[in-house]
């Protein structure tokens, strides 16, 4: 197992009067290699619950565990953990915040891909070498790119290249808070594609962040929907979107297809429940609507 | 209509910035007439230049080459700066980036301030805006303790009381989740129809501009499409060479329809949908 939650609480500023329980007894865990989707309105909790997996909140109540080792110092762990191995922990685990590119710093791209790598301490010939494989893992080239400034980029380039600068700790796992906000279209078809490859042909275990179910639908294997910090309901997309009303009070958008056949169930139409692509939604109005007008005359 | 003075007028308006490798240009020869009251969607992909388009429209930015004109008033006039943005007011994409002050009214009222609106008239703006945005109940709170939804109702209360002729919206809803997108939608096209407030959004999901009544596309610093929702977003292939793709309606709409459904084409919207697959005989 990658990362065991237990029981988590978070209560931001307990005792005073802004007191806000952000996780109310949130337990799930995810396997080595999987790619799990977390879904939720503004406000659910769910950034809090990202910052929780690498270490960046500590638990109010209860555990994060991540490859067998307890995070957080109130964590049920017999010792306390030194901050060098939470350190290492978070070069296990990439996380890639919301606008990732507001964090780029450095003179070039080189420098910039290569911050995380050289702290890590690793020799320039394999500061280079990870370098080379993170732009090219995000289809940036290495020659044409690595002296020029990362602010000269399209938005669309600059956010990949944030997430090289991940990508060259090598990371078992990547947690991507919303990564496609703000991205055209294309941009976001193919930020999505990068880490799809990744983590179909390298096994990366993958976090995700959405609001748009699309991204979901095709890619993870599960889905998890918070809701006023808890998990109100999980399982397979397939499972998950076939439960229209339950999303809607969730805060959660419906993929498309979905969005058309609960609005035509609601006008009387009876399409079978479950179907959840275009195709499916599609073929199924096909088959039922036009007979049932027939049948009114 | 035909006499009223165009809101926004844009003459040959073009925009370079410098950078260390020489200027770029983000806008070149936008010709371009915006009327009071019209709700208008502004999409190209990432680079294309329409936030740089919206901010000349407000002032923060001065066309290098060529002329805009809000409200008749040039805007590199700087006497005409204040009106300029008391007329078009801006909301960003992130809400978190606007807020000002340490509660929702005293935000509200940081524009009349700056206005020196007379204190009794202030307490009357701000509360009507307060209302008009659903927020009268959270007058007397924390503005950072809001919801995104709430703190982008709170940008546009901020506007909303210096009275505008148009808001202008980069990419509003974008941080918002389902419920609160269309809690802001909603109450933006009543402003639009019911106080004929003219909206220009900027936005990245074409479902949202199928909402508006006029759709101008922006790749590569040009305008290249000017026309009505139903037919530039019907065109999956023109849509494609500038990077973008039909809304989710569209796309449904376009597998009915290679089902021989009847489907009249120009289904953008999920409501026009709707109410064509209900009207099949």
């Amino acid at each position: 197992m990658f990362l065991e939650i237990n029981d988590l609480h978070h209560i931001y500023m307990p005792g005073t009067p802004f007191e806000v329980k952000a996780l109310k007894g949130v337990s799930f865990s995810v396997h080595h290699g999987e790619f799990v989707g977390i879904m939720g309105g503004t406000g659910s909790g769910k950034s809090t619950l990202l910052q929780h997996l690498n270490g960046l909140l500590e638990p109010t109540r209860g555990t994060v565990c991540v490859n067998g080792e307890y995070l957080g110092e109130k964590s049920k762990k017999p010792k306390n953990r030194s901050t060098r191995s939470l350190k290492e922990l978070r070069t296990r685990i990439g996380m890639v915040f919301q606008y990732p590119e507001h964090q780029l710093f450095a003179e070039n791209i080189y420098q910039e891909v290569a911050y995380g790598p050289i702290n890590q301490g690793l020799s320039i010939e394999e500061v280079e070498i990870r370098v080379k494989q993170a732009l090219s893992q995000v289809a940036l080239d290495y020659e044409e790119l690595k002296e020029r400034s990362p602010f000269q980029l399209s938005g669309g380039q600059m956010r990949r290249v944030a997430l090289a600068g991940v990508l060259s700790m090598e990371p078992e796992a990547l947690i991507l808070d919303e990564p496609t906000s703000g991205l055209d279209p294309q941009g976001r078809r193919e930020l999505l594609k990068y880490v799809e490859a990744l983590h179909r042909d390298k096994g990366l275990t993958v976090i995700m962040v959405t609001h748009h179910p699309q991204e979901l639908l095709n890619r993870a294997d599960r889905i998890l929907v918070v809701h006023c910090g808890e998990i109100q309901l999980s399982g397979t997309p397939r499972e998950v979107f076939s439960c229209p009303e339950k999303l809607k009070q969730l805060d959660v958008e419906m993929p498309a297809p979905v969005q058309l056949a609960e609005e035509l169930r609601q006008k009387g139409y009876p399409l079978r429940r479950g179907l959840i692509t275009e195709d499916e939604v599609c073929e199924e109005i096909v088959r039922v609507v036009p007979s049932l007008h027939e049948g009114r005359g | 209509m035909e006499n009223m003075k165009p809101l926004i007028k844009a003459i040959k308006a073009g925009y370079q910035y410098g950078s260390p490798s020489g200027p770029i240009t983000a806008l070149e020869g936008v010709d371009l007439t915006i009327s009071p009251g019209e709700h208008v969607a502004l999409i190209g992909p990432n680079g294309s230049g329409k936030s740089t388009l919206l901010k000349l429209f407000n002032a923060l930015l001065y066309p290098t080459t060529g002329e805009m004109l809000v409200s008749g008033r040039d805007t590199s006039d700087p006497d005409a700066l204040w009106e300029i943005r008391r007329d078009c007011g801006m909301v960003f994409q992130n809400p978190d980036n606007q807020i000002v002050a340490t509660t929702v009214e005293e935000d509200v009222a940081f524009g009349l301030e700056n206005l020196q609106v007379p204190t009794a008239e202030m307490r009357e703006r701000v509360d009507e805006a307060l209302e008009t945005m659903e927020l009268s109940d959270w007058a007397q709170h924390a503005p950072h303790l809001l919801s995104g939804g709430q703190k982008q109702r709170v940008a546009l209360a901020g506007i909303m009381a210096m009275r505008p002729r148009c808001l202008l919206l980069d990419e509003a809803t974008s941080q918002l989740d389902p419920r609160e997108k269309s809690e802001v939608m909603q109450i933006l096209q009543h402003l639009n129809r019911k106080e004929g407030i003219a909206l220009i959004n900027v936005t990245h999901f074409l479902e949202e501009a199928a909402l508006a009544d006029r759709v101008i596309v922006l790749y590569r610093g040009e305008i290249v499409k000017d026309g009505f929702p139903y037919t530039i977003l019907d065109d999956s292939k023109e849509l494609g060479k500038w990077c973008l793709e039909p809304p989710p309606a569209a796309k449904l709409a376009k597998n009915l329809k290679n089902r021989d459904a009847p489907i009249s084409s120009g289904v953008v919207t999920m409501e026009k949908l709707v109410e064509q697959i209900c009207s099949w005989k």
